[in-house]
């Protein structure tokens, strides 16, 4: 056997498995399909391990050769070592220190970077809204109708806007969203298909 | 063991559906006629773009998001895989530098491997680095941070973003917009397809992702796959015609069963 047929058969087989269970609820294949969802988080620990020691020699390299921005590499290992530490020493993410940490380092940058969405997409709308074309007038002209039918003083200005942009949204706008929802879902099956049957090797390398 | 009606019908449609897919396939692999793809101008652009980044001797930057292998965006993250290979089988040939940052620490084994596929299919796998790809975390900000800041510092001259994204949507492609990078993106999820579409220079829209591997690589096998899923979709659209012009008509009988079986 040709060791690209393994991971093959072990696909199918899984595949098969999990199918089964979703289909069959009550089947005796629960037991073994619950155990094969616990493998996979035992796969995403050492997967974990794998990305952790890529990050640790792409970063170490970089302090040894003082790369351009090296520095940044330097407080990537100063917060990997601290909150390894406390994440160890107090047994967990529970950890008050831990929970403390994560709350105001983490989750704070986190959300200030958050707060940077809303003008990127400020600044991307007024490229996108450039009339260009008749696609882009079209965008631009539903976007303003939507806009206005969204703030009461729209109604005020033009009666019947909100109307215009509830109907937008809901008939083309949706009917739209669901043709291509409808082709993705097609070609997803297609392409989980052709996995199961060892058809596409993408995931094992081409 | 029970099998409640929705999924009776589901799998009646899933079995129907993958059989038909199934024999297209066959057909096509044993010398049936061949299905035309039309141009996907984002695949079109790629050894332009590519060829720019050599020319401007800057990287090319690519990211296929935070879908994970193990969820339900396995087959968008696997789609990216497949493109990925192509993009670093031309990066290899025309002797770019492509760097990939990673999300999800499942997917970079898998991604790690493509690439050096990609690097072997050009006749160069000597040319590729593991630090080619980087993890960055797999929390959400912190992957964008990583990938924002890579894109910044390098000046990518091309920020490729194909896979499942969430919010982090536009702070790379914005990064990218600020650095010059030429941008090409893709996914299936809707809420992040429209910032896509105001940023992006060439997209793939939903299903074109999937159709994208079939449309690289040519053979019998996807090819035929294609065929078989253009056939389901017609017949899911016939379904849906059938089912308003009976509507309209005044029978609900095939909309009440898309209504209660349908989810």
């Amino acid at each position: 056997m040709q060791s690209k047929q393994v991971p093959v058969i072990v696909v199918f087989c899984i595949a098969t498995l999990m199918l089964l269970d979703y289909f069959f609820p009550g089947s005796p294949l629960k037991p073994a399909a619950a155990e094969v969802l616990r493998w996979s988080l035992i796969l995403s620990a050492v997967a974990m391990t794998l990305g952790a020691v890529n990050l640790v020699r792409i970063n170490a390299k970089k302090i040894l050769r003082r790369q351009h921005d090296w520095y940044n590499s330097v407080l990537m290992f100063v917060g990997l070592a601290l909150f390894t530490a406390v994440g160890v020493y107090g047994g967990g993410p529970n950890y008050p220190l831990y929970a403390r940490m994560f709350q105001t380092i983490l989750a704070s940058f986190s959300q200030a970077f958050w707060g940077v969405v809303l003008f990127f997409i400020v600044s991307a709308a007024y490229r996108g809204f450039v009339v260009r074309n008749w696609q882009a007038t079209i965008i631009l002209v539903s976007a303003i109708v939507i806009m206005l039918g969204q703030v009461p003083v729209g109604d005020v200005l033009i009666p019947g806007v909100g109307k215009v942009a509830v109907w937008l949204r809901d008939v083309p706008n949706l009917a739209g969203q669901r043709g291509i929802i409808i082709g993705a879902a097609v070609g997803a099956i297609t392409q989980q298909l052709r996995v199961m049957l060892g058809l596409e090797r993408a995931q094992f390398g081409g | 063991m029970s099998l409640s009606m929705p999924r009776s019908l589901t799998l009646f449609m899933l079995v129907v559906g993958c059989g038909w897919i199934l024999w297209q396939i066959q057909r096509t692999k044993s010398g049936g006629p061949l299905p035309k793809i039309r141009k996907i101008a984002a695949i079109e652009a790629i050894p332009e773009v590519i060829g720019r980044a050599v020319e401007m001797g800057r990287p090319v930057h690519f990211t296929s998001g935070v879908g994970k292998i193990d969820d339900e965006f396995a087959p968008q993250t696997i789609a990216a895989t497949e493109i990925l290979s192509h993009i670093s089988k031309l990066c290899a040939d025309y002797d770019a530098e492509i760097v990939t940052t990673v999300a999800p620490a499942l997917v970079l084994p898998i991604q790690e491997d493509a690439m050096r596929a990609g690097y072997t299919m050009a006749g160069k796998p000597e040319n590729f680095s593991p630090d080619q790809i980087r993890f960055a975390s797999e929390t959400q900000m912190a992957y964008a941070s990583a990938a924002v800041g890579f894109i910044t510092r390098e000046k990518a001259a091309a920020n490729i973003m194909i896979g499942a994204f969430y919010g982090e949507t536009m702070l790379i492609a914005e990064a990218g917009v600020h650095a010059g990078a030429v941008q090409i993106m893709g996914t299936v999820r809707m809420y992040q397809l429209m910032f896509m579409a105001v940023v992006a220079d060439y997209l793939l829209i939903g299903e074109e992702m999937f159709a994208a591997g079939a449309y690289i690589a040519q053979d019998r096998v996807r090819l035929g796959a294609v065929k078989g899923q253009d056939h389901i979709k017609v017949a899911l659209i016939a379904i849906l015609v059938v089912a308003f012009l009976g509507a309209v008509a005044g029978n609900t009988l095939i909309l009440d069963l898309l209504k209660k079986y349908g989810n």
